[in-house]
């Protein structure tokens, strides 16, 4: 039993580690898509953590926790990085289309 | 003698997987560029819960479906939510670090641009 115990800490500190690793990208990233990146990552490391749960607290509803929580952080992701994307692509396409209309007239 | 396979296989692939993690997190807080910390963080946090989660199934069977549909869920939409990151820092023009030299996307972007161009001005 100790060994098995000596192992769970070892898996639990190295993906904490990764976790503490993100969240320090998270608070000194250069832009925002570092921050977004650094919060996809800890998405997905949480998902393995709360798998490890279920394993450890012998419950099957663990299992649907992460699942959901897995989709939630997709969800999350594409909504911030298409709203990052088009809040770089509105001033361009208006300056397009100003220099399309200019062209016409 | 079943039980202690199990419990050597489970093990192994869940120290895997967290050492997968430990790796991404160093990749993402050690590499030089946007691009490059993507790649790193993206690929072996899938590998690590691959892992991590086939060895939890591994150890606990009755877990095992659940734990293959979370994998199946993961491998469809990780590299779908990387490959929109990288799309939306590329077109807000995230600098690139110094040592990378080749653009592949840049002259089919432009390409694709002077087509529906010039497909506009023959109309």
């Amino acid at each position: 039993m100790s060994g098995s115990l000596l192992i769970d800490l070892i898996v639990f500190g190295l993906t904490g580690l990764g976790v503490f690793f993100s969240l320090l990208r998270f608070l000194m990233g250069p832009t925002s898509f570092d921050r977004l990146m650094a919060i996809d990552m800890m998405n997905v490391i949480i998902i393995g953590l709360i798998s490890l749960l279920a394993y450890m607290f012998k419950n099957n509803m663990y299992m649907d926790i992460a699942i959901l929580y897995g989709l939630l952080g997709f969800i999350e992701t594409i909504v911030f990085a298409r709203y990052l994307e088009n809040q770089a692509n509105t001033p361009s396409n208006c300056a397009e289309t100003k220099s399309m209309d200019g062209d016409a007239k | 003698m079943t039980d202690l396979i199990q419990q050597i296989i489970g093990y192994t692939l869940t120290g895997l997987g967290a050492l997968f993690y430990f790796y991404a997190g160093l990749g993402l807080l050690r590499m030089p560029d946007f691009y490059t910390k993507l790649q790193a963080s993206t690929k072996a946090t899938t590998l690590g819960t691959f892992s991590v989660v086939l060895g939890v199934g591994i150890l606990n069977p009755s877990f095992l479906g659940k734990s293959l549909l979370l994998i199946v869920f993961v491998a469809l939409t990780n590299p779908v939510g990387s490959s929109v990151m990288i799309r939306a820092a590329y077109k807000n023009k995230v600098p690139v670090c110094k040592e990378t030299t080749v653009d592949e996307i840049a002259p089919i972007l432009t390409n694709q641009e002077s087509q529906r161009n010039g497909g506009e001005n023959h109309e």
